[in-house]
């Protein structure tokens, strides 16, 4: 197979497990993060920093990347709890700004808007491999582990005190669920999956730029797959991305330009109306009938 | 506990479960809630009555935790809760319904009832006590229904169901009977006073009925503009000239 149809299927998992990670805030907890990019660039920036200018193992850069993702993710989400509904997800919009912003001036660290270049030197330690076959492989285990956490929260206690919160969160507390607490919890879950995802994008395209990563657009597309795939289901993100990636890959080598634009934006149009609650959504209520 | 009256229906030697003392809530320049305090028994049935707007769900809210007092002190089962988180009180022990209520629409009945059954129980259990008051409150035909598809009467009766699924000490029921008929309310009745009597559960009830609160209450409460203004047994209660006032009053 060749690389490029390989570097769809990449990016067809990766999404898949980004917007996975998303889907476990906004599908079961109700919080709509557009702040996820953010997530995904400190992840990104954590392995690349540390591989290209110190040397450093990124496998120790995806631990400091998950731990400094899930701090920095607490720390801007914990005031946002407050908020509900809509104003949840217009708070964490501002986060992928500030740090798109910080990363362009803080050039010391992040070598600003010229980016940063990884150094390709394969070998699993680095995990840098000459194969795209090898990331196809780690990206589908990624999004199956994303994919695993997922059904256990959706058939356990965590996963049902969620959807409660999400339904109304008096009436949950009124049953002693903890909301902050679950909040924080789901939270932090899915700030270190997409922090991982941050590691195997910086690992796998070994060119860091702060538009590539902390752009709103990448905020958006994580959570438009498991929209359309269907919120807050395990399956969703998957058959968002499944769909959605490659079309989008097909539309750019074939037509391109404003006509891919259109397209893309069609096929959105279609699965929103015939199927509002995304096609696993749709097709459970269907099947429930 | 000293400062509190003796109180129980059953036996007046026992300290009161629930203590409310001098609770003050304000909203803006109207004091919604103001000095109102009485105690509640183990086992007993208060009734809270008054014409609307006169504070009484204000009230539920500051003791379930959804709201805060201004002033004042709330003592539950020899623990001063004032101000404590809502879901701080249901694991106290303190269940409640709302008058609108609040289902938890994409889940089912049996789901929705499950959620607060897990408070005190692993899953397993969680679900066959949680099928077990469904059974009680008499839903179990819709247990697999989703809650958000119910009539505003199962609703209502679902409320009462989640109350009673954290295994609570006491049930704070707001209105649960408005909108249902007769007979319904016949059943209710019974429900209610078997919490009272075969759970020992204490019950503070918020209804219009005024033959539910009559015959179900031990002692009634009088809010009037976010003040006591009577508590007594139900037979003095309705006589009093202040309570008469306040329901057929000279201004409306």
């Amino acid at each position: 197979m060749n690389d490029y149809y390989l570097n769809i299927i990449v990016m067809t998992f990766l999404w898949a497990a980004l917007s996975g990670a998303w889907n476990l805030m906004a599908g079961y907890g109700g919080l709509i993060s557009l702040g996820h990019s953010a997530l995904l660039g400190i992840g990104a920036y954590s392995t690349a920093v540390l591989y290209a200018t110190f040397g450093i193992s990124p496998w120790i850069g995806l631990l400091v990347g998950i731990f400094l993702t899930t701090a920095i993710a607490v720390l801007i989400s914990w005031p946002c709890f407050r908020l509900r509904g809509a104003f949840f997800s217009l708070a964490t919009l501002v986060f992928p700004i500030a740090m798109e912003i910080l990363a362009n001036n803080w050039t010391s660290v992040t070598r600003g808007s010229s980016g940063i270049a990884l150094p390709f030197k394969p070998s699993f330690g680095n995990f840098i491999f000459e194969s795209r076959l090898s990331y196809a492989v780690a990206a589908f285990l990624l999004m199956m582990l994303v994919f695993t956490i997922t059904k256990m929260i959706h058939r356990g206690k965590l996963g049902l005190y969620l959807i409660a919160m999400r339904d109304d969160q008096d009436a949950a507390e009124s049953m002693g669920v903890e909301s902050t607490r679950i909040k924080l919890i789901i939270t932090m879950i899915s700030a270190a999956l997409t922090a991982v995802g941050g590691f195997f994008y910086a690992q796998y395209i070994l060119f860091l730029d702060p538009p590539s990563v902390f752009s709103i657009n990448i905020s958006v597309q994580i959570a438009l797959f498991s929209l359309i795939g269907g919120l807050g289901t395990p399956l969703g993100p998957i058959v968002g991305s499944l769909l959605m990636t490659p079309l989008d890959g097909a539309l750019s080598a074939f037509i391109g330009g404003g006509p891919r634009l259109m397209i893309y934006g069609a096929v959105l149009l279609v699965v929103v109306l015939a199927a509002p609650q995304g096609i696993v959504g749709t097709y459970d209520s269907w099947r429930k009938k | 506990m000293t400062e509190h009256a003796v109180y129980s229906p059953l036996n007046n030697t026992l300290t009161p479960l629930m203590g409310i003392d001098n609770l003050v809530r304000r909203f803006g320049g109207l004091v919604a809630v103001n000095q109102v305090s009485f105690d509640v028994g183990v086992g007993e049935i208060v009734g809270l009555i008054g014409p609307n707007g006169a504070g009484k769900t204000t009230l539920f809210n500051i003791i379930s935790g959804h709201l805060k007092a201004d002033s004042g002190t709330l003592r539950f089962n020899g623990t001063d809760i004032t101000n404590m988180h809502a879901s701080k009180c249901a694991r106290m022990g303190i269940g409640r319904t709302f008058q609108i209520v609040k289902p938890l629409a994409t889940l089912t009945v049996y789901e929705n009832v499950t959620v607060g059954a897990l408070l005190n129980n692993n899953t397993k259990i969680a679900r066959d006590k949680a099928a077990q008051i469904i059974e009680r409150v008499g839903m179990s035909d819709l247990m697999d229904k989703l809650s958000g598809s119910l009539t505003l009467e199962s609703r209502k009766r679902l409320e009462l169901a989640r109350a009673l699924s954290i295994e609570p000490k006491i049930v704070l029921l707001d209105e649960i009977l408005a909108g249902l008929n007769a007979s319904e309310i016949e059943e209710s009745i019974h429900l209610i006073r078997s919490l009272a009597v075969t759970d020992n559960l204490a019950v503070i009830l918020i209804e219009h009925n005024l033959h539910a609160i009559m015959s179900l209450a031990h002692k009634i409460v009088v809010l009037d503009y976010g003040v006591k203004i009577a508590q007594n047994v139900p037979d003095l209660v309705v006589r009093d000239p202040k309570v008469v006032a306040a329901y057929l009053g000279s201004d409306d």
